[in-house]
């Protein structure tokens, strides 16, 4: 019956969503029969309001004062008053604002995954469906998606609907940014290749521990390690949702599970594994990576930048440096890897109390068009950056500053346009984080990756509680295994367990949100 | 009076032992402010105990003390604490001072009135959506007069002043005294101690909220300190927490430690000047019951 | 015997009342009663006036909110709007797999709180008492309270970093001929470290009251006390103690009244899922809840249910201290 419902449900749900969307900008536009000519910077006297997620850059008292928010204006010829939340309370204000009904013309926050997705905040009444105003107004965006297909689909609803101007990444290398980091000047010293195979690993653990004498060879922030399959991948699995010719697993429920556990366990006995792995955080990994205690980490390409100079002060000869996945067998190309897609929070949506649509749409397409998007990504010519052959290239300032964004920001936007990798690989100091980033992306995480699919809230609801239990079930399962406190006996209970927790029903409900997303 | 030897070898222990508590007391807050002088790079491959600054560095202080907004922050919490101190102390003693009273036949169904607040909360949203009703947003009002009252200390307070001799309070109504007068030039005097102590914890509180000052102002030239410090405390750490922080020199722990120096230091400054209210001598002169 | 103080006529009237059978007068409660109690305490109750108006505009006023343990809130309908789902959110938290669990782990920790913590400034103030030279007594002090300034994410991290098989405790340990261990990663500690390091951070700042409660003691009880022979030990115990009842009662008293709040944030600096088993409790289980999706309503009702159970504890506690010691809250 349940089953029954669920194939049925997702058809049920796109007829609904269809309905969703009223067509808002017919009513709109015949309120504003002066319609504005499509070039920047805009002629007129109307203002806006937006709610901004983001932060004013902390040099400045207030945004006024900030060199993007003024040549913003200038360039869309909008004058835009921005209100901001206070701190990281951002979720608290967004609902406070919610529930208190006054709304400004424009939020950028993250709709997408806002419990319940956008399409409640579209059906309620809080934002508009903006189908018709990004066809009338905003060429740039919708040029865009048009040549891009894929991201086309990750910005709408199930029911095929626009509701903001997106976030989005422009480059696959902009999506992984995290894997195994080695000392490879520890790799020359004990004449070790960069390692592939889990064998590698091995040999190469022992090597610290033994002959470097690391006394925690491998270390890293349980957390969050497995989420990108590292170590797990080369069992085929890893600790999150993942698809499979459009059919949705979850690693931990999947018999390789076990295996990838007892590699682990067995690590950890060795002494190979930092011995107070649960306890790890950040700032104890960083520490431990600097010091010489631990050779092999998993991090981030802003990490080896963080890391670096702190190795270097007292050893001038060390690196640091990104190496693939492990794979079990040599040759093959690791199953996952972190990444992410290329819209993962949301946008700039025009919500219902904003009377003007075609401004607000026009002002936010400029983020998109080609002047826009170099404007976001690097700023005011001349001032933040400067185009040596053809390449833009940051001001000394910015590049020379102790924390690139904090001057950076000053002039640029990363959010409400299209990111720019030529952005990001300025921001990296070291050849070594670029390098990083390939040995990473050399992965088939893509063709595993989850889209970003939206549940419904009743999916939402029904799958809390069960996604709080069967985590918290796989991750002390996890460490009770690798501690030695559990054996292979047990796995069968736990697998039991998982299923008495909803595991099932939860593949079932993100099947139906695939299915739809798929439907697009 | 002669002291027994038995009293000598406690006064002996006590002191070590005093003195074990003020060392193991104190370093946190000496780790604290070693780290703050650090340089974040040497700093980051320290592990276990600091004794001295790991490489010295001023870094950690112009990041947070160049922001122009750290002198308004200053200046809006000294404002929100004078403010909050004497509603405080004011509310909190007409309260306590009815509750210590035997005679009104209300006293417990107030009482109980009062402690159910501790017990049933509205949540954000209607807590939110009344202070905005009633005027307490973005103002320096909506951080002092709804948090006027902290149930806690008006108990204390209650318990300083039901230790009042009634005779002092009945020989002044005897004198013509009226209430008020009982209160504010008899009763408080005499509980100059406690006083004292809500001073300090009424005062601490207020100078280290932040979560109000958050959600209630808008308007950034009224934030007080901490949301200051908490906003580049902060913009630190999602720089070097992001992924993809490019390259960007660790500065967030360091920073922490500042901010924690910055807000700390004025606090003990002020101690001492309630701390000679803690010493005893001052309620003396009685009259004997 | 004529009491001298407030505190001193409670505990007449309370052994007054036991002795005699407490005719309680219907009447007491009378329209006639009531008007002349106003007549007769009308300034106190002008001067209650405010106070009265503060809890109302600011506790009550929002108070309604609660409901929504009763809903499933969502902010987009609003409270009123959203639908009544009555005590499915309850029924959701007993039957969680992991409710007896996180229930269990938050009294013990708190009751260990309680054991441990509570006693310890009382000591310390009176420690600090007996320390004669004024300027060493007065470094202690303000030595004492200074790791209370210290924010919590410091604080554990100090801590994390002494745990670690390599840290700080792991040394004395093995300095002592022990072994090595990771003691966050072992749940039979975690109890410990936290009850201990609430102790290390709160001791000096929860001492200041007490510590102004001693300087109220009336200098003649002790002179009286050791003319009549009595050692310092026994003047502590029969002079300086039995001041500090009365603040004490009330302290704990409030103290057992939230026998269930154990803050969420130490804990979730501190735990990892090898030690969930001792370490999880009611405020961080809801707390993983509210990651996955805002779950107001949930908790919520949560927070009603650890209401309720404080509640329970404040009247048994408020109770049993009127028996014991004829002092309490009311």
């Amino acid at each position: 019956m349940k089953r029954s419902i669920a194939k049925v449900f997702p058809l049920f749900g796109i007829v609904l969503m269809l309905s969703a969307c009223v067509s808002q900008t017919t009513q709109d536009a015949s309120k504003n029969k002066d319609s504005l000519d499509a070039k920047y910077p805009l002629q007129t006297s109307q203002t806006l309001t937006i709610w901004d997620k983001s932060q004013v850059n902390p040099a400045y008292t207030s945004y006024t004062e900030q060199p993007y928010y003024q040549e913003l204006e200038k360039r869309t010829g909008i004058k835009a008053e921005y209100r901001f939340p206070t701190g990281d309370l951002h979720r608290e204000s967004f609902n406070l604002m919610i529930a208190s009904g006054e709304l400004p013309d424009i939020i950028n926050y993250d709709w997408l995954i806002l419990p319940g997705g956008p399409e409640k905040y579209v059906k309620e009444g809080y934002i508009v469906c903006i189908n018709e105003a990004l066809e009338k107004y905003a060429p740039n965006l919708t040029g865009y998606l048009l040549e891009n297909p894929d991201i086309d689909r990750m910005v709408k609803t199930d029911g095929g609907d626009y509701y903001c101007f997106p976030t989005l990444r422009g480059d696959e290398t902009l999506n992984v940014y995290q894997g195994p980091i080695v000392r490879s000047d520890w790799l020359d010293e004990l004449g070790l290749s960069t390692p592939e195979t889990m064998d590698d690993w091995y040999a190469m653990l022992k090597a610290f521990k033994e002959k470097k004498g690391a006394s925690a060879p491998l270390s890293y922030v349980n957390q969050y390690a497995f989420e990108g399959g590292f170590l797990a991948g080369s069992f085929g699995t890893k600790l999150g949702f993942y698809q499979q010719s459009g059919v949705i697993h979850y690693g931990p429920y999947e018999p390789q599970w076990k295996d990838f556990l007892v590699t682990l366990r067995r690590w950890y006995k060795e002494g190979l594994i930092d011995a107070d792995i649960a306890t790890i955080d950040s700032k104890m990994l960083a520490s431990r990576i600097t010091s010489g205690k631990t050779g092999a980490v998993l991090g981030s390409g802003g990490n080896i930048g963080q890391w670096l100079p702190t190795l270097l002060s007292y050893e001038p000869s060390s690196s640091l440096i990104g190496v693939p996945y492990p794979v079990l067998n040599r040759g093959e190309t690791p199953m996952f890897s972190q990444l992410d897609n290329s819209y993962v929070f949301g946008g700039a949506a025009i919500t219902s109390q904003c009377k003007n649509i075609e401004l607000a749409a026009r002002y936010l397409d400029y983020g998109y068009s080609e002047q826009g998007r170099m404007y976001h990504n690097f700023g005011i010519e001349g001032v933040s950056y400067n185009l040596v052959d053809d390449y833009p290239k940051y001001s000394d300032a910015i590049l020379g500053a102790n924390d690139f964004m904090s001057e950076a920001t000053k002039y640029i936007n990363t959010e409400m346009s299209i990111q720019d990798p030529r952005m990001y690989e300025q921001r990296l100091k070291y050849p070594q984080q670029k390098e990083a980033i390939l040995a990473w992306v050399k992965s088939d995480a893509v063709k595993y990756l989850i889209p970003p699919i939206i549940p419904t809230e009743e999916e939402s609801g029904e799958m809390t509680r069960m996604i709080n239990d069967i985590d918290t079930a796989v991750r002390e399962y996890l460490l009770k295994f690798v501690f030695g406190n559990e054996s292979e006996a047990t796995f069968d209970d736990y697998i039991k367990g998982l299923e008495r927790d909803g595991i099932k029903r939860v593949l079932e409900l993100k099947q139906a949100s695939l299915d739809r997303y798929n439907y697009r | 009076m002669k002291k027994t030897r038995g009293e000598n070898i406690f006064a002996y222990f006590n002191a070590v032992l005093m003195l074990l508590i003020a060392i193991i007391s104190v370093y946190p807050i000496y780790y604290v402010l070693m780290g703050s002088f650090s340089d974040p790079v040497a700093l980051m491959k320290h592990d276990g105990l600091l004794f001295l600054p790991a490489g010295f560095s001023l870094s950690a202080y112009s990041a947070v003390l160049d922001k122009p907004m750290i002198l308004q922050g200053y200046r809006n919490t000294l404002i929100i604490l004078v403010m909050g101190l004497a509603l405080s102390i004011f509310l909190t003693s007409l309260g306590a001072y009815f509750l210590s009273q035997k005679g009104p036949l209300w006293r417990k169904p107030v009482l109980f009135f009062i402690i159910t607040t501790m017990y049933i909360n509205g949540g954000l949203v209607p807590t939110y959506l009344n202070l905005k009703a009633l005027g307490m947003y973005n103002n320096y009002f909506a951080l002092t007069v709804p948090f006027a009252i902290n149930i806690f200390n008006l108990l204390i307070m209650r318990t300083a002043f039901e230790a009042v001799p009634l005779s002092l309070e009945e020989s002044a109504t005897i004198d013509g005294a009226n209430e008020f007068f009982v209160l504010f030039r008899i009763i408080i005097p005499l509980s100059l101690p406690t006083i004292a102590v809500l001073l300090l914890y009424y005062g601490v509180a207020i100078w280290n909220s932040w979560f109000f000052g958050m959600i209630l102002i808008q308007d950034r030239n009224l934030l007080p300190l901490q949301v200051i410090l908490r906003e580049i405390l902060i913009q630190n750490e999602t720089a070097a927490l992001s992924g993809d922080a490019g390259g960007a020199i660790n500065i967030a722990e360091t920073v922490k430690y500042a901010t924690i120096i910055i807000s700390t230091v004025p606090i003990l400054c002020a101690y001492p000047f309630l701390q000679r209210y803690f010493v005893s001598g001052i309620m003396i002169g009685a009259v004997k019951g | 015997m004529r009491a001298t103080t407030r505190t001193g006529a409670a505990v007449c009237r309370a052994v007054n009342e036991a002795a005699s059978q407490k005719i309680k007068t219907q009447s007491r409660w009378s329209l006639k009663n009531i008007v002349k109690d106003f007549k007769r305490h009308k300034v106190k109750y002008l001067m209650l006036t405010p106070v009265i108006v503060y809890f109302i505009l600011f506790c009550y006023a929002p108070m309604y909110g609660a409901i929504i343990a009763f809903k499933d809130y969502s902010p987009l309908k609003g409270i009123w709007g959203s639908n009544w789902v009555g005590l499915s959110h309850f029924f959701d938290f007993f039957t969680s797999t992991y409710f007896r669990r996180v229930v269990g782990n938050t009294f013990i920790i708190s009751l260990c709180d309680v054991i441990w913590g509570f006693p310890a400034p009382i000591l310390l103030a009176l420690l600090l008492n007996e320390i004669r030279g004024s300027a060493f007594k007065r470094i202690v002090q303000t030595a004492s309270y200074m790791p209370h300034f210290i924010s919590l994410v410091v604080v554990c991290g100090i801590i994390k970093n002494f745990v670690v098989t390599d840290g700080l405790f792991n040394d004395i340990v093995a300095f002592f001929g022990g072994t090595r261990v990771s003691m966050l990663q072992k749940p039979e500690m975690f109890r410990t470290i936290f009850v201990s390091t609430n102790i290390w951070q709160q001791i000096g700042w929860d001492s200041i009251i007490y510590v102004a409660a001693l300087t109220g003691i009336d200098r003649q009880l002790y002179e009286a006390a050791s003319i009549d022979g009595a050692s310092r030990f026994k003047q502590t115990f029969y002079v300086t103690l039995p001041s500090l009842v009365p603040t004490i009662v009330v302290l704990l008293i409030l103290r057992l009244g939230q026998i269930l709040n154990v803050g969420f944030e130490k804990i979730i600096l501190l735990y990892n899922e090898s030690i969930y088993d001792t370490a999880d409790v009611i405020s961080s289980f809801v707390y993983r809840r509210g990651l996955q999706e805002l779950d107001w309503s949930f908790s919520t009702a949560v927070g009603l249910f650890n209401s309720a159970v404080n509640c329970v504890f404040l009247i048994g506690a408020n109770r049993a201290t009127k028996m014991v010691s004829g002092l309490s809250l009311w």
